[in-house]
């Protein structure tokens, strides 16, 4: 806490320093700080978040590319390329919901010198909807249909059917404008074939690309074309990827070889240890990234046979809203969050844990653990250990539950404490733990995916993709049960299906206003909760490390880490 | 001996084409999907056309004979043309998954770091191992043969990403007088960018020479103490040679032949670069090419990067053969 007002003072300071220093102009001068080194242990493939949906290459083509609006670190739009948020309220959104309205900001020069103009979102809307590209952000742009540009400045986005929430395309640093001239000649299945554009991205940010080196290093040039003259305030930025976390965080805590150093999921006291020597600081934000633990509502049981995992099958034990309440009871959440994640972690009895107004605040007291509790209820349902083996039965169904996430150290852990609680309650647990390739890459030819499910429970984590959770809760929906029909993809992995939820979502995507939509989303999440559908664990924060040296830094979970590098500068001493 | 390494390159290639086949097909059936490293929030409709924007839907013989296609025609077509300056093809030459760049632009900017540190790093424990095994056998029992035993035994047992991280924590982060991660832009333009280099070299090179040290010393002095004990050194002494023309003309050639070899089969690891050390210093070579498009399951740059490194081997047997003959006039290729 004490972080971040510092945090919010630096900015503060940062934000005031032109208007003091107007005065100097040596110091308010693009490059006075020379250069920044950041390292980034997954390094980036391409500069195009088009082709790549992976955060790494975001966050590096983010110092280049730039979107219409940006997320703040609270989860709040902020008005980037585009003159103002479009909102009913100013007109930019038509009353029928039908339309957005973006205006961009005047004098906006690309770095080769051409002026920016509608007509590049109109091209950057293309480019991401031209069949046979293979477009990663192609959700974004679902439901638009045509981009109008009336004049230079103004681009209409027009939707097939009122859209409550229409800020999908060109908000946050996956969508960012691409320039139309110089992609001109890479839509659709000519793409993957732009080496040259997808390395080297023409901008509109305070940095170019110099020198573009895959999966290795990156050297940015700042962008003398920048709209605020004062910025940035380093010449040069050396982007370097590879090696692993602990030697990112040793680079920027323990050498002092870098000044930045990206998403260091380490061991809390190992990262402690590495801070203690004083050379850096440690910076966590969260968004929305959720550890959870999922229950399977059909029987995953072999002897199905092409049957296994489908809803004709519902599972024995688990489609008990007994048996799931007592799981949950029996963790103790707290412990989990310390022991795995530290100050990077907090616990979570919501899905949607943020920003503020969606966070449902009906499920507090979830976090205590009641193991006695559980064991009553278990009783009280009639889950009995009969035999006494230790292990409680009802008929002849007996609480053996195979338990199964990604490999990872941190989740193995949980699922040793997991299996030690839910013991103490009379449940057995198998573990299995499954290389994280094969548990999230959805192969329908494999038998260990997280989709296809095979097993009681699992554990991984999810996150809403921007502030408006309504795609994210629309995960829970029946129709996205991967099933043998779906050829075993769909974010509903627990196979859950509630008409009542299917209908309040139905209002939601029907809804405008955030209040009004805020209320709704606070509805589902307390219904998946509540259900013990899924048992959220931690709140993960984003953690990174900067060098003492480095001002302006604001972590930003929301958005790409490196989203205000144009106000960044080297502290004197 | 012309017609004899002609043989034997004709020989080569139905081996090359079934261990393209055999390395196409396990990295075809092992589990894993390019598209499992992009975040959960991109549904899987788009991550099917993504696929298919790849070709990764054709069936598996499609994508093979595509690929063997590329590699023997497109590829080396490319080459050529650029070597001359002639106007480029517009056949899809063989495309990353990750990168979506030519595996062959993707090898040759790999290269020179992985030349000049694991390269180095070869010569010189090459270097070394040669005077340390033949003085070594010379002195066999003496403190010197001890400690040189010792640190061959050393540089066996101690895996790099051990000796990797005791010298960053001793040069790096105590001293500091190291840095911990190669900067692969750096350039040397002048004294002060060379001192640089040297800097950032010094740390991945010990512990890749040390092990190509170990190695080739253990090699060598056994070699040594075998011809130590032959009578032709006896009958070079009793003729009145000098120890040393005794020593280096008589007993340290011919040891040098299985020695010879044991170094030409290890050459062409050094262009698959080391893949640990490279990943502790962020070397960023082939090696490390070779391991992250393997998490990444970018077959075709697995596929390429194995292919070249099985042809190189094959090579350097090749080689390792003929240079037999120039050391031992016994053998002949008849």
């Amino acid at each position: 806490m004490k972080t971040s007002v510092f945090a919010g003072l630096v900015a503060a300071l940062v934000a005031i320093a032109p208007v003091c220093l107007t005065g100097s102009p040596a110091q308010a001068q693009q490059g006075r700080d020379g250069e920044v080194r950041i390292l980034y242990w997954q390094a980036p493939s391409l500069l195009n978040p088009y082709l790549s949906g992976g955060i790494k290459d975001v966050e590096a083509a983010s110092l280049v590319l730039e979107p219409l609006a940006r997320l703040s670190p609270e989860g709040q739009m902020l008005p980037w390329l585009a003159q103002d948020i479009p909102t009913l309220d100013n007109h930019g959104i038509s009353a029928d919901l039908m339309q957005i309205t973006w205006r961009l900001k005047p004098g906006l020069t690309w770095s080769d010198g051409s002026a920016v103009t509608a007509r590049d979102v109109q091209f950057t809307f293309q480019y991401c909807t031209a069949p046979g590209g293979g477009c990663a952000q192609m959700d974004k742009f679902r439901g638009l249909i045509a981009v109008d540009t009336p004049d230079d400045l103004t681009a209409i986005l027009r939707f097939e059917a009122p859209r409550p929430y229409p800020y999908g395309a060109f908000v946050g640093p996956q969508t960012p404008i691409l320039q139309a001239a110089q992609f001109a000649d890479c839509l659709g299945p000519n793409a993957p074939g732009c080496t040259a554009q997808n390395f080297a991205p023409i901008g509109t940010g305070p940095y170019m690309v110099a020198d573009f080196r895959p999966n290795d290093a990156v050297e940015f040039v700042l962008n003398p074309a920048y709209r605020d003259a004062t910025k940035p305030a380093f010449a040069t930025v050396l982007f370097k990827g590879g090696t692993d976390a602990n030697a990112a965080g040793r680079t920027v805590l323990e050498t002092g070889e870098f000044d930045y150093a990206w998403n260091l999921q380490l061991a809390p006291e190992v990262l402690q240890a590495m801070a203690a020597r004083g050379k850096g600081q440690v910076v966590t934000a969260f968004s929305t990234l959720v550890e959870r633990i999922t229950f399977n509502f059909t029987d995953p049981d072999p002897a199905l046979g092409d049957a296994r995992a489908t809803r004709g099958h519902p599972h024995p034990a688990l489609v008990d809203p007994a048996v799931r309440r007592a799981l949950a009871m029996a963790l103790d959440r707290a412990v989990m969050t310390q022991i795995g994640y530290g100050p990077s972690g907090r616990t979570t009895c919501n899905i949607v844990p943020a920003p503020p107004i969606y966070a449902s605040q009906a499920n507090a007291g979830c976090a205590t653990q009641d193991l006695e509790g559980a064991r009553a209820l278990l009783d009280k349902a009639g889950w009995i250990d009969t035999d006494g083996d230790g292990v409680r039965q009802r008929g002849t169904v007996h609480l053996r539950l195979t338990f199964q996430t990604s490999t990872n150290a941190v989740r193995q852990n949980f699922q040793l404490l997991a299996k030690d609680w839910w013991r103490q309650i009379g449940v057995d647990t198998q573990l299995r733990h499954i290389n994280a390739s094969v548990f999230f890459g959805g192969d329908p030819g494999s038998a260990d995916t997280m989709q296809k499910f095979y097993a009681d429970i699992e554990m991984y984590a999810g996150a809403s993709d921007g502030p408006d959770p309504e795609a994210y809760l629309s995960t829970w929906a029946c129709g996205r049960a991967p099933t043998p029909e779906s050829g075993w993809q769909g974010s509903n992995p627990a196979r859950w299906c509630d008409p009542a939820y299917d209908a309040l979502l139905e209002t939601l995507s029907q809804t405008a206003g955030l209040s009004e939509r805020a209320a709704i989303a606070r509805q589902l999440n307390d219904m998946v909760v509540q259900n013990d559908v899924v048992v959220p664990l931690v709140d993960r924060g984003r953690v990174s490390a900067h060098a003492n040296s480095l001002g302006g830094v604001q972590i930003n979970a929301w958005d790409s880490e490196l989203w205000n590098i144009a106000d960044w500068y080297r502290l004197p001493g | 001996m012309l017609f004899y390494a002609l043989r034997r390159l004709a020989f080569a290639l139905p081996t090359l084409l079934v261990i393209s086949l055999a390395v196409f097909a396990l990295m075809a059936l092992a589990p894993g999907d390019p598209m499992a490293q992009l975040p959960l929030t991109i549904p899987a409709e788009v991550r099917a056309e993504m696929r298919s924007a790849l070709g990764l839907d054709a069936p598996f013989h499609v994508r093979y004979g595509l690929w063997l296609w590329q590699l023997v025609v497109v590829e080396p077509r490319v080459a050529l043309e650029a070597l001359l300056g002639l106007e480029g093809t517009d056949a899809p030459r063989i495309l990353s998954w990750q990168t979506r760049a030519p595996v062959f632009q993707l090898i040759a900017q790999r290269l020179p770091q992985t030349l000049t540190v694991v390269g180095l790093a070869y010569l010189l424990g090459i270097a070394v191992a040669l005077p340390l095994g033949i003085w070594s056998a010379y002195r066999q029992n003496s403190t010197f043969d001890r400690a040189g035993n010792a640190i061959a035994l050393l540089g066996v047992a101690v895996p790099p990403f051990f000796s990797g991280a005791v010298l960053i924590y001793v040069f790096s982060i105590r001293l500091e007088w190291l840095p911990s991660i190669y900067d692969t832009t750096l350039s040397v333009t002048d004294w002060n960018s060379l001192w640089e280099q040297a800097r950032q070299m010094l740390l991945p090179v010990a512990v890749l020479s040390l092990q190509t040290t170990a190695q080739i010393t253990r090699y060598m002095r056994a070699a040594m103490l075998d011809a130590l004990g032959q009578d032709y050194v006896r009958a070079a002494r009793a003729k009145g040679l000098s120890e040393r023309a005794v020593l280096m003309g008589q007993a340290a050639r011919t040891s040098l032949i299985p020695v010879v070899s044991v170094i030409a089969l290890g050459a062409p690891q050094v262009f698959a670069g080391a893949i640990i050390t490279e990943q502790i210093f962020g070397v960023n070579g082939v090696g490390q090419l070779l391991i992250s498009s393997i998490r990444a399951s970018d077959l075709p740059t697995v596929q390429t990067i194995t292919m070249l490194l099985a042809a190189l081997i094959i090579l350097a047997n090749l080689l390792a053969d003929l240079a037999y003959g120039l050391l031992d006039p016994r053998v002949r290729y008849d």
